[in-house]
């Protein structure tokens, strides 16, 4: 069974292409969205999900979030007694959302299909893909966040030659998609982003703005009490989506804080953030080569897309108003859902095709001779172009800088700006050459080929001699080798997991503990909360712990609604 | 292959909808999955097919019957988007597009998309060299597009949201919508002023919220004109603005990146030029000055008296940085406007100024073209301007160093200003006679006026006597023989056979016997000399002509080749038929001679010997030719004819034996080497 994955800064779903479309699978606790968040109990168990979350507030140092913004890197975080590179974070949710799949349909999952920001870099998708070995199942596709949603939505709306625009705010990452639907062909024109831009951005500019008027040092807080900070902040944010005026009110020991921030303060707070998004949307619409008088509509999805100011924006930009007839937390997992069935070539899904583009520049860099005959080196020769539709292979004439040159590296990168230095580079290719020939004479094809997959084919042929070079590009800085993989797939089976039938008891005693942290006045209630339900676990009566958790559940929905 | 469209099997006045259905339907069995070769194949036909209705269309509405303002396309780019609007139910094509005949349309994939045109395109031009090296030429830095004057698309009224559908209801808006400003026409050359008054010498964060505050930046078409305005008006006179602020507006405008099409290395030549201006404004920290206050003009005399003074004083930077710095001098069309006027009084009065500030006035304003375009070059004015500035008697140490001979360190600043006068009296020939006598006077005033000149003898003729000047200039040059050198040897000789004739007479007339060879002795020696100097002369003259290299315009090849084995035959012809010895061995050495020279100097040497080793194996060889060649004139002809053959051997590539004249009369040299 091929599934469909959106793996989420902040939240992650599942589904599949069933019988009537794209379906959902809920989570153990009934929820559509998985908290991308993984913690590690005191006995070494893994607790991925909505209890993590919780944990983030209770147990900050042995809880991690937001590890989405981390994957490529090769940095590691340590949750209890043991280091975790992002990847297998990754793993770790896709393993919870692998069960919830397999729990709904009673079916092996062997396969998935990943969304991933249109502008992941190679290192990213790779690690991407990594993450999905590590937790058991084969990628080979990943499909692009916008594109996804546009599947849905375009599916959905049946549109025909329609051309859209997918603005896709996420917790950590931003896109824009320029796409076009027509005749059962989904054609991706362009897409950008802003890898570094999320929700998540807009909750430290409230948390900024917060300390300052509140004369707090963020550094002075403890782990436990900035995770309760951004919790109410993220509450008083979605606050601000609805209504006009949203209030913080924060004990912090013996202090307590009433703070009130209304939309308006707070779009100008986060007008540089605005302002950065300004840049993607008018890159996408011009590589498209379009006009916003030509685009049949604007698709808002991605949580924090709620958010007026995001609409005020799209509307400024374009002159008119954003659709948001679409779930902006799912449309992303229903088109990978989608994606998924083509992939598995549903047969009712044969009469789409799907056209994505390569969101970066790959070129290679050279040396140029300026006005006084001098040689400048470090310049980024682009050969495949920012959304080129793919599979896409381009080809370009290079020769070597002095005559009797021996040897020459073709180096590879990938990035946009004109000098390399300032782009990623993806690997290298010693050519010799051939001794005591002219520069003419040395001349060189070169050929990138980027593939459906996102596997780069570099290949150099002498033109002289027909001798050809190859680079296959796999390995990346950041980026696992496969034994290592491997080894930590081995390292990972070995890792405990409560099983899902206890999710929901975890759940429960997170939150618990979360409030616990919260709630200084309910304290010595909840105390006596979590020890009798402690007790009743240890009976292992299933009846009478199913019904004390849902009065648990209640009392603690109370308690808060109270405070 | 003629058109994309006969790939896809349509007719050639297939609409977009068809061009798509037929892709869509090809696209079910060529899948990019599974034949990404085909896919791509497939896919920039697709393109090119996009483009070429385009054409069509373009043309079709683009004759005389224009019905409608079509929907403005993008101008600066290079494929321009299909026109459609797609939010309405689309209209039928204005003017049913006459069905075109295929040779006439124009080639529209080939030119226009070089990135994707074939799938395997050939590159042929590797231009110039580079590590792995950029087949593409360095391209200008910006397309000075003729700025599009297209109006800015009519706001498109606020869609009503579709009706609520699942969960999800759309959002309240708690502003009413700002719809795109029905903007009045954009101006480039207002936003460009604005702009540059927010930049120049301002902090980058400002400038950043300069930009994003700006209204009319909200519109994608006139963001795009925007940016390429600026950019192309910091290329034309890069402005003192910090990197911080430039990187800011590249940025901003979204212009740094690969596939922008600006040349990465004209942007650093840019951010040099504007970190030097910026640096040297932020140094002096000119305040406005009266005649630059205000924005729309300039006070031409105010500013022409200023900079006169100032570039008397030679403060160049002062100037510059006050130049950079002027609201008033930020407008190019301030600068063009009193261009003319500054010209005229430039030119009328003259003011003395050294050469870096009046090439700084000159580029600020434009003057060069103007000045060109009278006639007139611009270089001239400059140079000129400068040594008008040298000659001011406190700027002697400045031309003391210009004209000191290449030994000297300094110079000394007396003996400049002593010949800078002497050069200043009229040309009369019996003080030039006169001077001709003194010796090396008149070699070194016409170093003197070569060096104050700067190499142009032409130049001097609005400060001295042009007849003096050139006299002097022609007599130090020591590579040509001239008719001014020609007459100072004239003179020194004449008065030396006058001085021996006079000798002569006295010592005949005191009693000597006329028959007596002591009395005639100062007039044969004064003779020798004469007849020394007139040898001397004549081989000069002889080797500068034989020397110059082989050139097909010059005139009379086979004389100038023929010289030399001529000459042989006549010193041989002495020696043997006429048995005239001595004078057939004057000849042959002379011509070996000739020939040796004419060889050294026209092939120079690759090989060098030790200077030891040719110290020693010259005197040895000397000494045994010249007894050889003494004996035997056979030998010394051998040895001209010899170098003559091998010079020829060496030249052959380049021998002409015909004169063809030069299609265009080549410039004639100046009068001086």
């Amino acid at each position: 069974m091929i599934v469909g994955i959106d793996l989420g800064t902040t939240h992650s779903l599942v589904g599949m292409y069933g019988d009537e479309g794209p379906v959902l699978f809920p989570n153990a606790l009934g929820d559509y969205l998985t908290p991308s968040v993984v913690s590690v109990d005191d006995d070494g168990h893994v607790i991925v999900g909505q209890a993590a979350r919780d944990r983030m507030v209770s147990h900050p140092g042995a809880s991690v979030a937001t590890f989405k913004r981390w994957m490529g890197t090769p940095r590691e975080t340590r949750l209890g007694t043991r280091n975790f590179r992002p990847e297998e974070l990754s793993a770790l949710i896709l393993r919870s959302l692998i069960a919830d799949a397999e729990a709904a349909t009673g079916q092996k999952v062997t396969e998935a299909v990943i969304s991933v920001p249109a502008y992941f870099s190679d290192a990213q998708r790779k690690a991407t893909r990594a993450a999905g070995e590590l937790a058991g199942i084969r990628v080979e596709r990943l499909i692009n966040e916008p594109t996804a949603a546009a599947l849905a939505y375009g599916l959905q709306e049946k549109h025909d030659g329609a051309r859209f625009l997918v603005f896709d705010l996420g917790g950590g990452t931003f896109d824009v998609s320029v796409l076009e639907m027509f005749d059962g062909v989904v054609e991706v024109h362009a897409s950008a982003g802003d890898n570094f831009l999320g929700g998540e951005d807009f909750l430290d500019v409230l948390e900024t703005a917060f300390c300052a008027e509140q004369q707090l040092a963020v550094d002075d807080l403890s782990p436990q009490e900035r995770g309760q900070l951004r919790r109410r902040l993220e509450l008083a944010k979605r606050e601000l989506g609805a209504g006009s005026e949203a209030r913080v009110e924060w004990k912090r020991g013996e202090q307590v804080f009433d703070w009130r921030i209304d939309e308006e303060r707070f779009a100008r707070l986060s007008e540089n953030l605005v302002q950065r998004m300004r840049t993607p949307l008018e890159r996408a619409m011009r590589d498209a080569r379009l006009q916003p008088t030509q685009l049949d509509e604007i698709v808002l999805v991605g949580g924090a897309s709620r958010m007026p100011l995001v609409a005020r924006l799209v509307s400024r930009m374009f002159g008119r108003l954003p659709l948001r007839h679409v779930n902006p937390d799912q449309a992303i997992a229903l088109g990978a859902c989608v994606a998924a069935g083509l992939k598995a070539r549903d047969t009712r899904l044969d009469e789409v095709i799907l056209t994505d583009v390569c969101p970066y520049t790959l070129g290679t860099k050279v040396s140029r001779w300026d006005e006084n005959g001098k040689e400048q080196q470090g310049f980024f020769a682009p050969i495949i172009h920012r959304n080129s539709t793919v599979p896409v292979s381009r080809e370009q004439v290079f020769q070597p800088v002095r005559d009797h040159q021996t040897k020459l590296t073709l180096e590879v990168y990938q990035g946009e700006n004109p000098m390399v230095e300032r782009n990623i580079k993806l690997g290298e290719l010693d050519i010799p050459l051939p001794p005591k020939r002219s520069v003419a004479d040395n001349a060189m094809n070169v050929r990138f080929t980027y593939d459906i997959n996102g596997v780069l084919q570099v290949e150099a042929v002498l033109i002289a001699t027909q001798q050809r070079y190859e680079l296959v590009l796999e390995q990346n800085p950041g980026v696992l080798a496969p034994a290592e993989i491997r080894a930590r797939l081995q390292a990972l089976e070995n890792i405990k997991i409560h099983p899902r039938n206890k999710q929901e008891n975890v759940a429960i005693m997170a939150r618990a503990e979360r409030l616990y942290e919260e709630y200084v006045v309910a304290r010595t209630q909840l105390q006596q909360w979590i020890a009798h339900f402690r007790a009743i676990l240890e009976s292992q009566d299933d009846q009478l712990i199913r019904e004390h958790r849902r009065q648990f559940g209640e009392a603690m929905d109370a308690l808060e609604a109270s405070v | 292959m003629t058109s994309p469209l006969e790939w896809f099997g349509l007719p050639s006045d297939a609409d977009e909808r068809e061009i798509k259905r037929a892709y869509a339907k090809r696209l079910k069995t060529v899948r990019p999955d599974t034949d990404p070769a085909g896919f791509q194949q497939l896919h920039d036909m697709y393109q090119h097919a996009l483009v070429w209705r385009q054409h069509v269309v373009e043309r079709a509405t683009a004759e005389p019957i224009r019905t409608e303002p079509e929907a403005p396309s993008p101008p600066p780019q290079p494929v321009a988007p299909p026109t459609e609007a797609p939010s309405q139910p689309r209209a039928p094509l204005p003017p049913q597009p006459a069905p075109p005949s295929v040779p006439h349309l124009p080639q529209a994939p080939q030119g226009q998309r070089p990135s994707q045109s074939s799938p395997v395109p050939p590159q042929p031009s590797p231009a110039p060299p580079s590590l792995p090296h950029a087949p593409r030429p360095p391209q200008a830095p910006v397309q000075p597009s003729p700025p599009p004057r297209v109006p800015a698309p009519a706001p498109l009224p606020p869609k009503t949201p579709a009706p609520p559908r699942g969960q999800w209801h759309p959002v309240q808006f708690t502003q009413p919508v700002a719809a795109e400003p029905p903007a009045p026409r954009f101006d480039p050359d207002a936003f460009v002023a604005d702009y540059l008054d927010a930049a120049v010498c301002a902090d980058a964060a400002n400038v950043q919220g300069w930009l994003q505050q700006r209204q009319e930046l909200w519109s994608l078409r006139t963001k795009h004109e925007a940016g390429r305005a600026v950019l192309q008006r910091l290329f034309r006179d890069p402005p003192p603005i910090s990197m911080s602020t430039f990187e800011a507006t590249l940025q901003f405008f979204d212009l740094d990146h690969a596939l922008a099409g600006i040349d990465p290395l004209q942007l650093q030549k840019l951010r040099v030029a504007m970190q030097e201006r910026h640096a040297l404004v932020k140094n002096i920290g000119p305040g406005t000055q009266s005649w630059g206050a205000s924005r729309q003009r300039l006070d031409v005399t105010q500013f022409f008296h200023w900079f006169c003074e100032v570039a008397e004083a030679g403060h160049h930077d002062v100037l510059a940085a006050n130049l950079y710095a002027q609201p008033a001098l930020r407008s190019l069309t301030v600068r063009q406007q009193a261009a003319p006027r500054l010209l005229e009084r430039l030119l009328r009065e003259r003011p003395p100024m050294p050469q870096d500030c009046a090439s700084l006035l000159l580029n600020v304003f434009g003057l060069g073209p103007l000045l060109t375009q009278r006639g007139q070059h611009p270089g001239e004015l400059v140079a000129h301007l400068h040594m008008q500035w040298l000659t001011l008697p406190r700027n002697i140490g400045k031309l003391t160093l210009q004209v000191k001979e290449p030994g000297e360190r300094f110079g000394d600043p007396a003996k400049a200003t002593r010949r800078l006068r002497w050069l200043q009296r009229p040309f009369q020939w019996w003080w030039i006679t006169l001077a001709a006598l003194v010796p090396k006077l008149l070699h070194s005033m016409g170093l003197f006026a070569w060096r104050f000149s700067g190499g142009v003898p032409s130049r001097l003729d609005e400060f001295f006597d042009p007849r003096l000047t050139r006299f002097c200039i022609a007599t130090a040059d020591r590579n040509r023989v001239t008719r001014q050198r020609v007459w100072v040897g004239a003179v020194r000789c004449a008065l030396l056979l006058l001085i021996g004739a006079g000798i002569t007479a006295w010592m005949l007339a005191s009693g000597a016997p006329t028959g007596d060879s002591d009395a005639w002795m100062p007039l044969i020696i004064g003779g020798g000399i004469t007849a020394c100097w007139l040898y001397y002369l004549s081989f000069t003259a002889l080797l500068l002509w034989q020397q110059r290299p082989e050139q097909p315009v010059q005139p009379r090849p086979l004389l100038r080749l023929g010289l030399i084995p001529a000459l042989v035959a006549a010193g041989l012809a002495l020696s043997l038929l006429a048995d005239q010895l001595v004078a057939a061995q004057a000849l042959l050495l002379s011509v070996a001679a000739l020939s040796y020279l004419r060889y050294q100097r026209r092939n120079p040497r690759q090989r060098q010997f030790s200077p030891i080793t040719n110290v020693v194996v010259l005197i040895y060889i000397v000494g045994m030719a010249a007894w050889v060649v003494l004996r035997f004139p056979v030998v010394s002809a051998g040895l001209a004819l010899g170098y003559w053959l091998a010079d020829l051997a060496r030249q052959r590539k380049q021998l002409q034996l015909r004169y063809r004249p030069p299609a265009a009369a080549l410039p004639v040299p100046a009068d001086a080497g």
